[in-house]
């Protein structure tokens, strides 16, 4: 009973609207997690949720795989997967995301196209299916949610993101109201200090939540190992930090980011290369 | 020495300009674009559509730049006294320019001025420019445009519904309608405007066609005549306290506020009160410049009777709307009569000018009982005059005006600008302006809209530290001695204002800049029964990052954020942020801008502003209050070189309301849609 309060409490304090728990939360791999939520403008992130345009830059098919668990609490955590594979014309990309339990549960699956159109700047564009079970009489609810992410690389040691999801408001409908999913715009800078040392920091707006700052550090002792920290401030000010190993074809990642209220989430993930 | 400079700027310099000197229409509009939103991005309420326009036509008619005079640069807002001194120091030293690559060679002339300075100008030998008007020269060269224009909004107003009452019913149908034609040569500029906005007839009953035309015929150049105006024209004289119909640039153009286009100029512009219509001339000798002037106009206003005696007129209308049966009544009841003139002698370093002006009312007009507006124009015959000028003395450039009106009210206004080196600017500005001072037609350098009731102390400063570092700051006390609509008692505040660009490549820009605003204003609390003057203070944040990541392809993420914040309150917040992508395609003659934006400003005082790209002599900085998107997309196509085709379509959707507008603008939905078609053709 408890038990039961203290996940009522979670999704409440996450927002006000249930449905809103997670399908708004999505950038969750561990490599952004560790760097304060920054995503927006990592050319090789190769994780379900980022941006689409960062895939454009994959020379190899890869596999990624993540588990992200909030605040300790099993109901919120979620699995993610995505293949990603380039193609002559340009990288396509498969997903699949499930969040929740068996009282509420939501599902996404997408499909992603990336292209460079120069050595410069590149676009990504993705298309999701949401499908949200929210409680026996209402049954699933579900929509196609179009994403699109653009990467520039403004000058030889910057690159610049931006991500716009649910650009088309696309909403799902109960039956006693309209749930819009919100929709979210992001943009976000990285500077490469020299080959080690990559600073970022990223605006992400939706649009009826305050926005959210943040800012990382990510600093490569060796080419095998990468550390990690940052911090993001929405109303809190949420530290993180976390590690990545690159040993030949697999890339691990795990991240942590401390709220001062809810407590500890955690991210973990392993990416397979092939062809490397 | 100056063959082998320009040798060396030929063989490198090609890196730094644009490959293209010789501009297509597309790369200036760009540049205006930059130029215009460089004005809107630190003064986001200033009304910059006439500039515009005046830069439109400045990039259709470039300057040649070697036989230019310094007038003539001066209508070139962003360059500044020490620039324009230095080029025509260069050309007086070293003869005419060869290139427009030589320009890198004038000290003060940075990467961005001359990226400004491209599409105004064009080199061609002194010696090759072509003397005075006769009437075969007057109608060579010249150019005829045809511009055509239409508007709507596809969701239906309340105004054009059966749901509209009496009063808010519109007469005409939903389309604007814009119809320019204008012929133009060297010394002769002939042409009409004419425009009906939306909801306004057009047809013989309330209107004559369209709601309103602006004919007018300039010429320049004709014997001793040096312009001669006839119809529609603008006058601007000495620092703007008497005679000023142009818009004012922001604070942050540091120099145009010492220096500003003076005497005549063609008013082609569709806005309804700022023009004089009638006749201008202007008349040199030497150095002596003689302008007379005569206009009459009419005005819209509201009149006030007593049983069946008019009082006369209770207000005047500016908007220049007449949608409903109530406009078409305070439509043309009064006209206005304004006789002056204006005398300018030149000495080397020093113009001094005098101005005045009588104006004459057919009615009586009587100001507002309300406090703040007891010394609004009275009667029906008003006067002023002033004195003004404006002096070099090596690094240091001073201006000022003196006016007096025939209440013996003053207004005063001196402007000192120094620059030492080319990397480093100053501009302080002291003005008085009387409560009691009338100012009908002025508009002068001030935190308020009107050119009275206000002290204050402006410095600014410009620096570039660093290679490719350029930093603007300026900081502006003022106080208003009498009440101010809003404010029940004398007031005051500041500006605070800091804003640094960098440009790492030619291809990159990054922009920030904050502004802090702090004034008084009345606030009505529950438990009282007369308003109490509060103290606010407004911060604003702006990023921007503009970049072209290949050669055809331009994009621009920005973000812009402010904080409203009174003692009474609790501090709210207003954000936008927004992406711009613009494509020109290089196998057809076409180019597109779209725009998405997020924005979430839920108070009416966080409301935001970003300027956007439209159709062509459409200018537009629309107002982001809510919570909700917009999305543009505006189209160019070429399909031959005399026509081309401008389309804009813009969609807003609002989360927060289910209703958009007020009165007979009110859309019953949370989305509107607009679509702007225009043709232009040049023959």
């Amino acid at each position: 009973m408890l038990f039961k309060r203290y996940v009522f409490c979670v999704f409440f304090l996450l927002s006000v609207f249930p449905i809103h728990a997670s399908v708004m939360q999505q950038i969750e791999n561990p490599r952004s997690l560790a760097l304060g939520k920054s995503y927006v403008m990592l050319l090789d992130n190769n994780y379900a949720l980022a941006n689409q345009a960062s895939a454009s830059f994959l020379s190899s098919s890869t596999l990624a795989l993540s588990y992200h668990n909030r605040f300790v609490v099993k109901e919120l955590s979620s699995i993610s997967a995505r293949y990603s594979m380039p193609t002559p014309w340009m990288n396509v990309g498969f997903l699949y995301r499930f969040f929740g339990f068996s009282l509420y549960h939501e599902m996404i699956a997408g499909v992603s196209v990336a292209k460079a159109l120069s050595s410069h700047f590149s676009l990504g564009a993705q298309v999701d299916y949401v499908s949200v079970y929210v409680s026996p009489e209402e049954g699933y609810l579900s929509a196609f949610v179009p994403q699109l992410g653009i990467i520039i690389k403004a000058t030889p040691s910057v690159n610049l993101g931006i991500h716009a999801y649910n650009f088309t408001f696309a909403n799902l409908q109960t039956s006693y109201q309209e749930e819009y999913l919100q929709p979210y715009l992001t943009a976000g800078l990285d500077y490469h200090m020299d080959q080690k040392v990559l600073l970022l920091a990223q605006i992400h707006k939706p649009l009826r939540e305050e926005s959210t700052l943040s800012a990382g550090i990510e600093y490569t002792i060796a080419p095998e190992v990468i550390v990690r920290t940052g911090m993001s401030l929405q109303q809190y000010l949420q530290p993180s930090f976390g590690v990545g190993l690159n040993i030949d074809v697999l890339q691990f990642d795990v991240g942590f980011q401390y709220h001062p209220v809810l407590g500890m989430s955690v991210s973990s993930g392993v990416v397979f290369i092939f062809g490397k | 020495m100056k063959y082998c400079q320009c040798l060396c700027i030929l063989l490198c310099g090609f890196g730094f300009l644009p490959s293209n000197v010789s501009m297509a229409q597309n790369t200036y509009l760009e540049t205006i674009d930059r130029i215009v939103e460089n004005l809107e991005m630190s003064d986001d309420e200033v009304v910059l559509d006439d500039t515009y326009e005046d830069l439109l036509r400045l990039a259709e008619n470039p300057l040649n730049v070697n036989t230019c005079t310094r007038e003539q640069l001066e209508q070139l807002f962003f360059l500044s006294p020490y620039q324009i001194e230095n080029l025509l120091y260069y050309r007086y030293s070293y003869g005419d320019l060869y290139t427009v690559y030589e320009l890198q060679l004038i000290d003060g002339f940075d990467e961005e001025t001359i990226q400004f300075l491209l599409p105004f100008i064009y080199v061609r030998k002194s010696e090759l420019q072509s003397e005075g008007i006769t009437l075969q020269n007057a109608f060579r060269y010249g150019k005829n445009q045809v511009l055509l224009r239409t508007d709507c909004t596809i969701q239906k107003k309340k105004g054009y519904t059966h749901l509209a009452t009496d009063a808010q019913r519109y007469v005409g149908n939903p389309l604007y309608t814009q119809f320019r034609y204008r012929f133009s040569s060297q010394y002769l500029s002939i042409g009409v405007s004419m425009e009906k906005d939306a909801g306004e007839p057009f047809d013989w009953h309330y209107n004559k066609g369209f709601d309103f035309y602006a004919p007018y015929l300039f010429i320049s150049s004709l014997w001793k005549f040096k312009h001669i105006a006839l119809g529609h024209y603008k006058l601007n004289f000495g620092q703007g306290l008497v005679l000023q119909s142009s818009q004012r640039f922001g604070k942050s153009s540091l120099f145009s506020n010492t220096i500003y286009k003076e005497g005549i100029s063609k008013s082609a512009s569709l806005d309804e009160s700022l023009y004089f219509n009638g006749l201008a001339t202007t008349i040199g000798h030497k150095k002596l410049e003689i302008t007379a002037f005569y206009s009459n106009t009419p005005l819209d206003g509201t009149l006030e009777y007593d049983l069946n005696n008019l009082l006369g007129l209770s207000s005047i209308k500016t908007d220049g709307i007449h949608r409903t049966e109530n406009d078409f009544v305070k439509k043309n009841v009064a006209r206005q009569m304004v006789i002056g003139g204006n005398i300018q002698y030149h000495f080397p370093f020093l113009k001094l000018g005098i101005t005045g002006f009588s104006y004459s009312l057919d009615k009586p007009s009587f100001p507002s009982s309300k406090p703040y507006a007891i010394y609004e124009f009275a009667g029906k015959h008003y006067s002023t005059a002033s004195i003004d000028y404006r002096a070099r003395f090596h690094q240091f450039n001073v201006a000022g005006e003196m006016a007096i009106d025939k209440n013996g009210a003053m207004a005063t206004v001196h402007t000192l600008s120094f620059q030492p080196i080319s990397r480093f600017g100053l501009v302080a500005l002291y003005r008085y302006y009387q409560p009691e001072y009338s100012s009908i037609f002025g508009n002068g350098f001030s935190q308020s809209s009107s050119t009275n009731n206000e002290e204050g102390f402006f410095m600014g400063t410009e620096l570039l530290p660093f290679r490719k570092w350029k930093l603007v700051s300026y900081l502006d006390v003022f106080s208003f001695p009498w009440l101010k609509y809003l404010v029940n008692t004398p007031s005051r505040g500041y500006q605070g204002f800091i804003q640094a660009t960098y440009t790492p490549t030619r291809n990159t820009t990054f922009f920030c800049q904050y502004k802090s605003t702090s004034k008084q204003r009345n606030v009505l609390l529950e438990e009282m029964a007369t308003p109490m003057v509060n103290p606010y203070t407004k911060n604003e944040w702006r990023f921007q990052i503009d970049t072209n990541p290949f050669k055809h392809l331009h994009c621009k993420t920005g973000m812009h954020s402010n904080e409203y914040a009174s003692q009474l309150n609790h501090p709210t917040y207003g954000f936008l942020l927004y992406q711009d992508v613009g494509y020109e395609f290089s196998s057809i003659p076409l180019l597109l801008n779209a725009r998405y934006a997020l924005f979430d400003a839920i108070n009416y005082d966080n409301r935001l502003y970003a300027y956007e790209r439209d159709v062509l002599y459409a200018f537009s900085v629309p107002m982001y209050y809510g919570q909700g998107m917009r999305l543009y997309v505006n189209v160019v196509y070429k399909p031959f070189p005399q026509l081309t085709w401008y389309a804009k379509f813009a969609h807003t959707w609002y989360a927060d309301r289910n209703e958009i507008g007020s009165e007979g603008e009110t859309i019953y939905g949370n989305q509107k849609t607009d679509i702007r078609i225009l043709v232009n053709w040049k023959f």
